[in-house]
């Protein structure tokens, strides 16, 4: 009888087991449950069943990075690997290197499957999409840095649009590891880096190639994602989950950048139409003005102006004459008036009519207007023409006539 | 014209003055301010659609990689 530690039996388990040539490589046929992919670690972990038994299995990332469809649960794969023992459980474990789905139907199976499962949660949803930016500044883009993607997509931003920033992320495009790695790229660009929108893509490749592109986390992480996204993987004819929840689908990565920013060579052209509509707008704004003004200057004042001068010279003329004529005739009036006047005046003098032989009488100083105004012995004075005398009234004689 | 206008604003903007200066009959210096306006614009435009060369920047993600460990679930 044997004694024997723990530690012991298990390293002698595993020994026995690993000696085996048959369980060093062999493929096993089941399917898959409880599959956690570490999204840090990169490590698969899942168990493989059927209908009678189940083992563990671990895929490490070396391998689980390469693998070209990322198991799921309830998938039918076909898994390669060996067996070994995990000491310190004491259980043994099928160590996977290579997983494939199995069975045509299987992959497709999963695909639909997982679609209704999203499209359920809202995620492909046409009112959550976001309109893209008419002229981004700067564009995300999220793909194998070593891609001919990159290359195709950056040649079509230079063409197109060179005004812009290309603004590249760098992530696996297939196997197990890739998830993680686009989920940390989108985050980064999403976050950080200020675009304006993110293109995802990748060339084209077998259905398991863009198998990554269906990971269920990274279509959570583009539904939430605030910036734009433009999903371009593989070629015209591949979908994938990544399309349907991205807000644009384009059919290959060269038209995600052909759709992503505008030709600056249309722009160019609709700026220079827009100028020469300016440029006709502003002629046609001096012509109309300038039509006026040539009617305006054809007119005979201001073709001649100095004419409109000379006639209005000639009519101060006219009037500076007819106003010193008026002066002249109403001065002469004037003059000829005054003359008739002063003869009038003259021929009214009292001194006039003395001359013509009367006499006036004074009794003091008071002119004798008729006889009754004197009495006899009154001492008047009479006024010739040429000089008076003094005389006594002698007798009055009053005649009744009149 | 405003500033930090983005070339989106602008080209609306552009688009408003030549309708307004083809449909409207506007007195002659509301005109001129349209046209001054909207040669403003065309060189700001131009200014933006300028650049000779596509700016490439590169943003590496924080390394995934966790260390390897010989465990199971």
């Amino acid at each position: 009888m044997l004694t024997v530690t723990v530690g012991q039996l298990n390293r002698y388990v595993k020994a026995v087991l690993e000696e085996d040539g048959k369980l060093s490589d062999l493929y096993v046929r089941g399917e898959i449950s409880n599959f956690t992919n570490h999204y840090r670690s990169g490590h698969f972990y899942f168990t493989l069943k059927d209908g009678t038994g189940s083992i563990k299995a671990v895929m490490f990332k070396g391998d689980a990075q390469y693998v070209r469809v990322i198991p799921e649960n309830g998938m039918a794969v076909l898994a390669r690997g060996r067996v070994g023992v995990y000491e310190r459980d004491g259980v043994y474990q099928l160590y996977v290197n290579d997983i494939q789905p199995e069975g045509a139907g299987a992959l497709a199976g999963a695909f639909e499957q997982r679609k209704a499962r999203l499209a359920a949660q809202g995620l492909f949803d046409p009112a959550r999409k976001k309109p893209l930016p008419p002229y981004p500044t700067r564009v995300g883009i999220v793909t194998s840095q070593t891609g001919a993607a990159l290359e195709d997509m950056l040649s079509v931003l230079e063409r197109r649009y060179p005004c812009c920033a290309a603004v590249v992320a760098p992530a696996q495009v297939q196997g197990g590891a890739a998830p993680a790695t686009l989920i940390a790229a989108l985050e980064l660009l999403d976050k950080t880096a200020g675009c304006d929108l993110i293109i995802v893509g990748r060339g084209g490749g077998s259905s398991e190639d863009l198998w990554c592109f269906n990971d269920e986390a990274l279509a959570h992480a583009i539904y939430t994602c605030n910036t734009p996204i433009i999903s371009a993987v593989g070629h015209e004819t591949d979908y994938t989950i990544c399309d349907f929840v991205a807000d644009l689908r384009a059919p290959t990565p060269s038209a995600a950048a052909e759709l992503a920013v505008p030709s600056r060579a249309e722009l160019r052209d609709r700026l220079s139409k827009q100028r020469d509509r300016l440029r006709q707008q502003a002629e046609a704004l001096i012509g109309d003005r300038s039509v006026w003004l040539r009617r305006i200057q054809s007119r005979p004042v201001l073709q001649n102006p100095a004419a409109g001068v000379e006639k209005m010279q000639e009519r101060l003329d006219f009037f500076v004459k007819a106003l010193y004529n008026r002066k002249r005739i109403f001065i002469q009036t004037k003059t000829t008036d005054i003359g008739s006047r002063a003869v009038l005046l003259d021929s009214l003098s009292p001194l006039r009519i003395l001359e013509r032989g009367y006499c006036l009488t004074y009794k003091g100083k008071t002119p004798v207007r008729a006889v009754r105004a004197l009495s006899p012995g009154d001492s008047v004075s009479v006024r010739f023409w040429d000089g008076a005398a003094t005389a006594v009234v002698e007798t009055i004689r009053e005649e009744k006539h009149r | 014209m405003k500033k930090n206008m983005t070339f989106e604003q602008a080209a609306l903007r552009l688009d408003e003055i030549v309708a307004m200066l083809e449909r409207a009959d506007l007195p002659l210096d509301e005109s001129l301010k349209l046209f001054s306006e909207g040669a403003e614009l065309l060189a700001f435009c131009d200014t933006k659609l300028a650049g000779a060369k596509l700016k490439i920047e590169t943003l590496f993600p924080e390394n995934n990689a966790a260390e390897v460990e010989d465990g199971s679930n």
